[in-house]
């Protein structure tokens, strides 16, 4: 053990000498910072926008004034994804997923107003997160420490005397891989503190996700660090090794992900939003089975509606005609959006497959996916919350459809409704599911971590158990 | 002689190097699949445009059919999509589209990726149609397409290729055998550039022009061809800006591993770091309106809304009087249909949308100015990274820039103008279509495109610091 602390202590000393270093661990945290206030500056501005849009949203509600029930299902609501204080280290999905998600009846909408869509040119060349400097550089900076480990110290000729002086390889590689780790640690340790303590006071309830965040980043450098060993130990030269990690770094870190997306999109086309509005508005004409046309289905509706109440005229129901149609109605729409949703879910999920496949070629896509399901910002939360928001959209649609129909009478179109009604109907309430929620939905990501992990590891024992002095 | 020994021997060299082969065969096969897929994004592109031609057609005959019907039946009545009602044609069965045409380099850049067929309607543009569905993991991950290719794998792809161009002849202690044979620094340099970097410029050229090929169907104008040469005239910029950093390394460092590390810390800071805290300055120097203050607005006008749309309809009339009806036209349209809708004035769907479209004019181009100021901020930037001036430029020779899909959102404004101008009468006087309206109902045919003076200064930034950097790196082989 003191062998290795020995190593471990003069492999830092150097590393402190050494200027590049020095230079590189300096701009990567200046980096993070940027990137990191940054995203804090976002997500404050988001939440008290949030937070003034919901409460002009619930005052627009309950003041929209005397109007049939209906009317009001119109106006509807706008529900807002709530943000962890974590987004700020990883908005995850957030610019390409709409802010506002509208509630009304006769539509299930999906997110509007994308940040991406009001974006600039340079965009495209990725955003520079907090979470993109530990995912895409911490990574270059192990690889660029680690890569000549094993091997400087075999063409400097000092890897024979070593050995020789009585250090075991494993003693060896375990200081190397100590003392650079350490140096590692200490620019992600200094980001991990500013984070905490930022995102501590706002935190409610995502201290154990941060916890994990903060868990699971050294784990995947340790991925890397590792990986940079085995090759060290394995190649003949530096120069190699250099070589081999840096193209795995760039087929990991910019290859795998774009070419899990475009198979995915190969394989598993998701329509283009025409298409998605066209199919629901064929299947709102004609019926999800292409044998309930709307107005025939309406026409229908009618003459069982009289039959029902042994009546002649609509004018005669002793119930509100227009709460009944629209009923019928809603329901007829919340089956032809379910199905078509479901489909689009459905195709989601096919093309999350590749991205698996994917990341066992690459560690990066299941860090990213954990990433950003750890601070709420993955397609799992999305989904969870628009679910939430449809079952309430359903609830208050609902409820003035059952106004409508048990309040009024013939054609029900002059009822009208107040305040009061307004008032009964609650505000949207939704409670961000827990940590334990967000590692269920990425026990594949963890799982395929874990998976690099052992790999490494073992690819790390192996090298340095045939470590050659030539 | 002696260079024609060098341009041989070079070549001897490189048929022997096994890895830089295999270097090239994985940047084909990455430069084959970006191909693939630009050519197939392209031809979606296409698809969806004819799709929407298509639906537009087969609307307006399923249009034509009802009024067939209705006319051998006048006294019909139906209970929803009346065909005759002007809200229903010009706001629901009716609409059409609004075409920005493909170009035909569009496959060397998916730019803004923008959808290129607009649905001309009554409504407002910006309530309908601001859902987009595209899978968001997809879209956090990036397009893989040619311009990804040429802009991130090129670079790195030229690394491998010159990384160790004279630290290997140093490393190998041939480097002073070399220079005592009278053979110039500067021009082996340039040999051993010219070598490995033509054998990846040539098939990038080849793929960026059989790209363009296939996706337009072989059919090529001299307009084309010009920015097609003018493409390669820039990646051919692109790569000797990055041969010039290699050769420039590899004066200054001795060891291979250096030259690699340098090489790759370059890559980054251009390809990566520049671009995005471009993105993270532009995006803060003008920051975009925010999005809940125009949801709001729209949301805002259902509020009290028939105290409002009193307000709404006297703002028109004031401008229009014409068009005020009669007071027993809307009686009876505000009458409930029995077993349909609870009005059928259509003014109660049409008012609110011209009104909010007047409210939300001033923000809306208040976006459209903060848009136009980011991307001048980036424009600037460029002249830091290659990588973003290689990408606006292409982005402006495939006809997928920003400018163009600008010029376009306003040639829609017009056509709204226009459909509305149409319209909006018939609805707001509670008429019904005659037969001669239908004749006169506007079509969006093609508009003629202002031209937009091509990115010469972009051009131009990658000229000169491709020029630079080769003058740079052979003054420092020289001493």
């Amino acid at each position: 053990m003191r062998k290795i602390l020995l190593i471990a202590r003069n492999e830092f000393r150097m590393l402190q000498r050494e200027g590049r270093f020095r230079v590189a661990a300096v701009f990567t945290l200046l980096l993070f910072a940027v990137a990191f206030a940054t995203g804090w500056q976002d997500y404050r501005q988001s939440a008290r926008l949030r937070a003034q849009a919901a409460e002009t949203v619930r005052t627009q509600w309950l003041n929209q004034g005397v109007k049939h029930p209906h009317q009001g299902a119109h106006l509807g609501f706008f529900v807002f994804k709530e943000e962890l204080p974590l987004a700020a280290l990883d908005p995850g999905l957030k610019p390409y997923v709409g802010a506002i998600l509208p509630l009304e009846t006769h539509n299930r909408s999906n997110f509007i107003e994308r940040p991406a869509d009001d974006s600039s040119p340079a965009a495209r060349f990725g955003l520079l997160t907090a979470t993109a400097v530990w995912q895409f550089l911490l990574p270059l900076l192990v690889i660029f420490l680690l890569h000549g480990v094993f091997t400087s110290e075999r063409e400097n000729g000092t890897l024979a005397q070593l050995l020789a002086s009585g250090v075991s390889r494993w003693q060896l590689a375990a200081g190397k891989l100590l003392g650079n780790g350490t140096a590692i640690l200490l620019l992600l340790i200094p980001a991990l503190v500013l984070s905490s303590v930022t995102l501590w006071r706002a935190a409610e309830g995502s201290a154990m996700r941060f916890l994990w965040l903060a868990l699971s980043y050294p784990l995947y450098l340790l991925i890397f660090a590792l990986l940079a060993l085995a090759v060290s130990a394995w190649a003949r030269s530096s120069q190699l090794a250099l070589v081999i990690l840096l193209a795995f770094w760039v087929g990991n870190s910019f290859l795998l992900p774009r070419l899990a997306a475009s198979l995915a999109e190969r394989h598993a086309p998701t329509p283009s939003a025409e298409e998605f509005r066209a199919a629901i508005q064929h299947s709102l004409n004609v019926g999800l089975d292409g044998k309930d046309e709307a107005g025939a289905h309406f026409k229908n509706l009618i003459a069982t509606t009289l039959a029902h109440y042994g009546v002649s005229r609509i004018e005669d129901l002793p119930v509100g005609y227009a709460g009944v149609m629209l009923k019928d109605s809603d329901q007829r729409f919340e089956r032809i959006y379910e199905h078509h949703y479901r489909q689009l879910y459905a195709t989601y999920q096919r093309q999350r497959r590749w991205h698996f496949a994917a990341s066992l070629l690459g560690p990066l896509i299941a860090m990213r996916e954990l990433s950003r399901g750890l601070t709420g910002m993955d397609i799992a939360h999305y989904e969870h919350f628009a679910d939430a928001a449809e079952r309430y959209r359903r609830a208050f649609v609902e409820r003035t459809n059952e106004v409508a129909e048990k309040q009024a009478r013939g054609s029900g179109w002059e009822l009208e409704v107040g305040r009061e009604f307004w008032e009964s109907i609650p505000p949207f309430r939704y409670e961000m599911p827990d940590a334990q929620w967000a590692l269920r939905q990425n026990v594949l990501s963890l799982s395929v971590l874990a998976l690099w992990l052992a790999l490494a590891a073992f690819c790390a024992l192996l090298a340095v158990r045939k470590l050659s002095l030539n | 002689m002696m260079h024609r020994c060098l341009w041989q021997k070079e070549w001897m060299l490189i048929r022997r190097n096994g890895a830089l082969w295999l270097t090239i065969f994985c940047y084909l096969i990455l430069l084959g699949w970006g191909s693939y897929n630009s050519v197939l994004h392209t031809r979606l592109t296409q698809q969806r445009i004819q799709a929407a031609q298509q639906d537009e057609t087969e609307r307006w005959q399923r249009i034509e059919t009802s009024l067939a019907k209705l006319r051998a039946n006048p006294g019909e009545k139906p209970l929803f999509g009346d065909v005759r009602s002007p809200s229903y044609v010009g706001g629901f069965d009716g609409p059409r589209y609004a075409i920005l045409p493909v170009r035909e380099l569009a496959a060397l850049s998916a730019g803004e990726a923008l959808p290129q067929q607009v649905l001309i309607t009554t409504f407002s543009r910006y309530e309908s149609g601001r859902e987009e569905i595209d899978n968001p993991v997809n879209a956090v991950a990036g397009g893989f397409d040619l311009l990804f290719v040429v802009i991130f794998v090129l670079p790195l792809a030229l690394i491998a290729l010159t990384y160790n161009l004279i630290s290997a002849e140093r490393e190998a202690g041939t480097w002073a055998l070399l220079l005592s044979l009278g053979i110039a620094p500067r021009a082996f340099a340039l040999v051993k550039c010219a070598w490995r970097g033509g054998l990846l410029l040539v098939p990038t050229w080849l793929a960026g022009a059989l790209t363009c090929a296939l996706s337009n169907g072989f059919a090529f104008t001299s307009g084309g061809c010009g920015r097609l040469i003018l493409w390669m005239i820039a990646v051919g910029a692109y790569t000797a800006l990055w041969l010039g950093l290699a050769v420039w390394i590899n004066a200054r460092c001795v060891h291979s591993s250096q030259n690699i590390l340098w090489l790759v810390t370059l890559w980054v800071l251009l390809t990566l770091l520049l671009p995005g805290l471009t993105h993270l300055l532009a995006m803060k120097l003008h920051p975009p309106a925010h999005h809940f203050e125009m949801a709001l607005q729209a949301r805002d006008l259902n509020v009290e809304r028939e105290k409002k749309l009193s307000a709404m309809y006297e703002w028109y009339y004031a401008q229009h009087p014409e068009d005020r009806p009669a007071p027993e036209l809307i009686a009876a349209a505000n009458k409930p249909v029995p077993g349909g809708s609870r009005s059928s004035d259509s003014r109660r769907t049409f008012i609110p949308s011209l009104y909010l479209d007047e409210q939300l004019r001033p923000l809306l181009e208040q976006r459209s100015l903060q848009r136009q100021a980011r991307k001048r901020v980036v424009q600037w930037c460029s002249l830091l990274s290659p990588a973003l001036a290689l990408q606006l430029l292409s982005d402006q020779l495939a006809g997928t820039d920003a400018d163009r899909f600008a010029q376009f959102e306003q040639t829609v404004n017009q056509a709204q103008h226009q459909w509305r101008a149409f319209f909006g009468p018939h609805i707001m006087r509670l008429n019904k279509l005659t037969a001669q309206d239908y004749a006169r109902i506007p079509r969006f045919d093609q508009q003629p495109e202002q031209r937009v003076p091509l990115g010469a200064s972009v051009l131009a930034v990658l000229l000169a610091a491709a020029f630079i950097i080769n003058v740079a790196a052979s003054q420092r082989l020289r001493g």
